[in-house]
């Protein structure tokens, strides 16, 4: 299959993209936190995917190095995102504010549970303050559902610095949910 | 906004809000909708070549070369025109003095 797509035959890449939308769209809603912005990244994960498979030397699985284009992505497109805000909070000091950037209300899973919505809500948006190898690492082993060999193999490092990684989260986590600030009802 | 310090039962409860959830799909005929996308970025190989252009290091890059180059230039038309300065007045000079001489100076005078 990845040799026909390295010759650019499209059944391949149809196949591809078919069978392995649903792992890359998940990890990148999971760090871009909305459905959308996840939407056009996965696109942008599938294209790069098509244009650069030939640079996958089948050193480790083919899931494995499609893991990684997709965080590089996801993380780009956030850098990205962020340089937009502050461009737009620069142009808005000089009263050009015609194309405004909020942040987006919380963001809520589509797969979380009926009765653990609140919390997951409250939950997603402190996982966005963490610093990005944490929030990666929390985002491939909680959303994605990776074991932390598979994490170890994407972020290429260690099962003990992932669980340091992990361990970490947890517990900055902690602290920024213990000065939880909510809009009362 | 108020403020809420959760106690550490809650802080548990929130940390494991995520155990069970199900991936989420995206919206249905993805690989068509790619596929259209890919061929609108095939049509325009401009606006991608000025994607990559406008990327911050590669803009930098290109503003500090366009800056080398013009003080190369401003550089080299200033001692290329020191010179012939010097050699336009001179030009100048001789051709003043030519045209200031009268002509019967060339006369000789005939006893």
């Amino acid at each position: 299959m990845i040799d026909q797509l390295k010759k650019g035959d499209e059944s391949a890449f149809r196949e591809i993209v078919e069978t392995r939308q649903g792992m890359v769209y998940n990890t990148i809603l999971g760090l871009v936190q909305n459905a959308e912005d996840a939407e056009d990244v996965t696109q942008e994960v599938f294209i790069k995917v098509f244009e650069s498979v030939h640079q996958f030397k089948g050193e480790s699985a083919f899931s494995t190095w499609l893991y990684r284009v997709a965080v590089t992505t996801a993380l780009e497109f956030l850098r990205k995102k962020k340089r937009k805000k502050r461009f737009a909070f620069v142009s808005s000091l000089f009263g050009d504010d015609q194309n405004p950037l909020h942040d987006p209300p919380d963001f809520l899973h589509p797969g979380v549970q009926l009765d653990n919505r609140e919390n997951a809500r409250m939950l997603m948006g402190t996982v966005n303050k963490l610093p990005e190898n944490q929030r990666v690492a929390f985002t491939l082993h909680k959303i994605e559902g990776l074991s932390y060999q598979e994490v170890a193999e994407v972020m290429q490092t260690s099962v003990s610095a992932i669980e340091s990684l992990i361990h970490r989260a947890r517990q900055n986590l902690k602290k920024m949910l213990k000065n939880y600030y909510y809009q009362d009802k | 906004m108020a403020n809420k310090n959760f106690s550490d039962q809650e802080l548990e409860a929130i940390l494991n809000s995520l155990e069970g959830i199900q991936k989420a799909a995206p919206q249905p005929f993805l690989y068509t909708r790619l596929m259209a996308r890919m061929q609108r970025a095939d049509n325009n190989a401009w606006s991608r070549a000025l994607q990559f252009v406008s990327k911050p290091v590669y803009a930098l890059g290109l503003i500090l070369v366009f800056l080398l180059i013009n003080g190369y230039i401003l550089f080299n038309q200033f001692n290329n025109t020191a010179e012939p300065a010097e050699e336009s007045t001179q030009a100048l000079a001789m051709e003043y003095t030519s045209l200031t001489s009268p002509f019967y100076d060339n006369n000789e005078e005939t006893p």
